[in-house]
């Protein structure tokens, strides 16, 4: 019994290079609809990495009540020392608390592939921002100083924008500010912006509020705990967030669009190259019509014959998807795509991959299982006598 | 013409593998339709930007006061300067997430766009709390004239609160995308009396200039006059703000022409392959044509005939079909109308990419079929 399914689907195979145009379609097809969509997959994978390394579940962020996003928010420099004494907030080994309170600008930058504009930030932190952000280091140069117009830039930020390579200054806020530094954020949204001292950026644009205040807590659990002192203070109109959450919350909308977009254009692609793999197996079934009915005649059942046409099929779906996969690895893997002031980092993740792999053996099992049934069905001695 | 029978009978010949190839050649087809329609959007979108109204936004973020607006306005060549302030919030529930432009009727001499009678910027400029919204918001939320609108915003109030409630004078549209745009427009003395803090304050100033060849000189001495201040500007035309914006976008339009490109691709590999398989199956078929007296060249146009027919016919099938549906859910949710409208101008390119399409997909087959050897064909060799 194994043994004839094991024949047939040899036989199958073996007889692959006598349809070899027929067959390429099947590879093709699978090739193209995997490839596009594990490249378009690619972006959100790499995004969501992206948000992902942004926050910890142990990190909370403040902002005035209401406000959408960061931007928008403004927290008064008296609330600080009120949000440093709640319950909760960690402290550090000469028994500070945990916490930077930032400032953020935004200004126009250059893209080096295409010469668009499009905006970065600069983020000011508070004196505890390293030690809250343990996640950030330094891969040369060194750490701007208070009160100077100095600042460190992203690796992202130097590699995708003009004019934000270590030693050039950049018109901001009062005049040119320097870069001396260039640091790595561990994969986060951090690596496209510019950092520098919280005070200092406010003072030169006279502004008086912070965007936010984040702080690290002792645990993830003591979120609660923090919150709810910080929102039934009346001295305070303030917001807070986990900063996974917040981040999540701000992917959302660009996720939905992205996996929209991935599965309109593979389920589109993915039905298409469905039905080049129907056509293939019936040319390949009727190619070997003969063939199968001298199986039959000599005793292979039903289901070895059904089974060798099924797995040719999915021999054929699993080699065109891997070449798909294969490529879109090679051409977007590791690329830098800059959305906005984002720089994304593309991940072809093995995830991705195995996804890839098992849509087209889907779509090549239903491309298989109906040619599969006729060659199974067909009256032995009507396919003898065919030709 | 008189050929045409011929030519459907080749492809019914074997009416599996035609419907099939038929079937992947449309949905490679509605997928062209819609990447073409993404295309189109966001060409809508540059084509309504002006290059005579210029964005004065500040410089690094923040805020520009209200004292700069009578600078700009004696700047020569400015016509209508319009300060605005947004007031973002929510409407009821925080998943109602919108904007108010605060302002007064000049921001309707900045976007002539916004169908505002006199009548109606006269109310909103009495009404400290009057506001006029776009149908679209109105169909939304349900909204009439004289109703009143609690806003719930980050801003406090003075008196502590974080609501600001609006009454609806008038229910506007915008002319560049009828019905799909949502503005609502408030009174900027309103804000600025019942706001806490930040008071005389203005996030963007909207202004028109009288020639539009003069956008990129007058932004320059817009600039100029702030650049030493506290607050220095950017300014910029809309045009020119619309076209960095979508070019921010520039990996999604990548990857959508790749995408096209590959669809094309497989299609031109299922064509051939169907073609190929349909002449070699057909072989002593055409033996017996060419010994009815078909030229070589005649069983050449043939076997493309039957490409092109099989390839168009399809084509046309998908793009109707994405048209139609397009048309349709555009009027169910007109968000996304501009996004899935296909133009007639991508319509025929696609028509015209499915008969280039036939044709590469059918020359080899086509040789193949009219260099037969009218023996050898009969033969079925």
């Amino acid at each position: 019994m194994l043994k004839q399914f094991s024949t047939a689907i040899a036989l199958a195979l073996r007889t692959i290079p006598n349809r070899r145009g027929a067959s390429l379609v099947i590879v093709i097809s699978m090739a193209c609809a995997v490839g596009a969509l594990v490249s378009i997959q690619s972006l959100s994978a790499g995004f969501n990495r992206m948000i992902h390394n942004n926050g910890r579940p142990d990190r909370a962020m403040v902002m005035s009540r209401n406000s959408i996003f960061e931007g928008a928010s403004s927290v008064p420099k008296d609330n600080v020392n009120t949000i440093a004494d709640a319950p909760g907030v960690k402290h550090d080994a000469d028994g500070k608390p945990v916490l930077s309170a930032d400032a953020m600008i935004s200004f126009a930058v250059t893209k080096k592939s295409d010469g668009l504009e499009t905006f970065l930030n600069l983020r000011g932190v508070g004196p505890g921002g390293m030690t809250l952000r343990p996640e950030i280091h330094l891969v040369s140069g060194r750490m701007f100083r208070p009160g100077k117009y100095e600042v460190i830039v992203g690796k992202s930020a130097a590699t995708e924008f003009n004019g934000l390579t270590e030693g050039m200054r950049v018109s901001l806020p009062d005049g040119d500010w320097t870069i001396v530094g260039t640091f790595e954020a561990g994969g986060s949204s951090l690596d496209s912006t510019l950092l520098t001292d919280a005070d200092t950026l406010l003072a030169s644009t006279r502004s008086t509020t912070y965007k936010s205040v984040r702080v690290m807590l002792d645990t993830p659990a003591d979120f609660t705990r923090f919150k709810n002192a910080l929102t039934s203070n009346p001295s305070l109109t303030v917001d807070v967030t986990r900063e996974t959450d917040y981040n999540a919350q701000q992917a959302r909308q660009l996720n939905i669009l992205l996996n929209l977009i991935a599965g309109v254009v593979g389920g589109i692609m993915g039905l298409g190259a469905m039905f080049g793999a129907l056509n293939t197996m019936y040319s390949a079934v009727s190619a070997r019509a003969i063939e199968i009915a001298t199986l039959r005649a000599i005793g292979f059942g039903g289901m070895a014959v059904m089974a060798s046409v099924l797995v040719e099929a999915l021999v054929l779906a699993l080699a065109g998807s891997l070449i798909g996969a294969g490529f879109a690895w090679t051409v977007f893997n590791g690329n830098l795509h800059a959305i906005g002031g984002t720089v994304i980092n593309l991940a072809v993740t093995p995830g991705l991959i195995v996804n890839g792999v098992l849509f087209a053996c889907f779509l090549g099992f239903v491309g298989g299982f109906f040619p599969a049934l006729r060659a199974a069905r067909r009256p032995v001695a009507d396919a003898l006598r065919a030709n | 013409m008189k050929y045409l029978p011929l030519v459907f009978a080749g492809l019914w010949r074997k009416p599996a593998r035609t419907i099939f190839t038929f079937l992947s050649i449309v949905v490679a087809f509605i997928l062209f339709g819609i990447l073409a329609g993404l295309d189109s959007g966001f060409d809508h979108i540059l084509q309504v930007s002006r290059l005579d109204r210029l964005f004065v936004d500040p410089r690094f973020g923040g805020r520009i006061p209200m004292a700069y607006v009578d600078q700009v306005a004696r700047v020569p060549g400015v016509t209508v300067v319009a300060p605005r302030m947004g007031l973002l919030g929510y409407y009821k529930d925080p998943k109602n997430r919108m904007g108010v432009i605060m302002s007064d009727s000049r921001f309707f001499a900045a976007r002539p766009e916004l169908t505002a009678t006199k009548d109606e910027m006269a109310a909103l400029d009495k009404n400290r709390t009057g506001a006029l919204v776009t149908i679209f918001l109105a169909k939304q939320y349900g909204w009439k004239v004289g109703d009143k609108v609690p806003f719930i915003s980050n801003v406090a109030t003075s008196d502590g609160g974080q609501t600001w409630t609006f009454d609806i004078l008038g229910i506007i549209d915008d002319t560049d995308a009828p019905g799909e745009i949502g503005f609502f427009i408030g009174n900027y003395e309103y804000l600025n009396q019942r706001r806490a803090k930040d008071k005389d304050l203005s996030d963007r100033f909207l202004v028109r200039i009288r020639d539009q060849n003069q956008a990129t000189q007058i932004s320059r001495t817009i600039d100029r006059l702030f650049a030493n201040s506290s607050q220095p500007t950017r300014t910029e035309s809309e045009k020119t703000q619309a076209q960095s914006g979508l070019a921010s976008l520039g990996s999604v339009s990548f990857l959508t022409h790749a995408v096209i490109g590959a669809v094309l691709f497989m299609l031109l590999f299922l064509t051939g392959n169907t073609m190929m398989q349909s002449v070699r199956e057909r072989t002593s078929e055409f033996g017996v044509l060419k010994t009815l007296g078909f030229s070589d060249a005649g069983v050449l146009a043939l076997v493309i005939c039957e490409a092109v027919l099989l390839c168009v016919l399809a084509g046309l099938a998908g793009l109707t079909l994405i048209h139609t549906a397009g048309a349709y859910y555009a009027s169910l949710v007109p968000d996304i109308a501009g996004v899935l409208l296909m133009t007639w101008a991508s319509f025929f390119e696609g028509l015209g990419l499915a008969f280039v399409t036939a044709l590469a997909a059918s020359v080899f087959p086509a040789l193949r079929a009219s260099r037969l050897n009218v023996v050898d064909a009969l033969a079925g060799r």
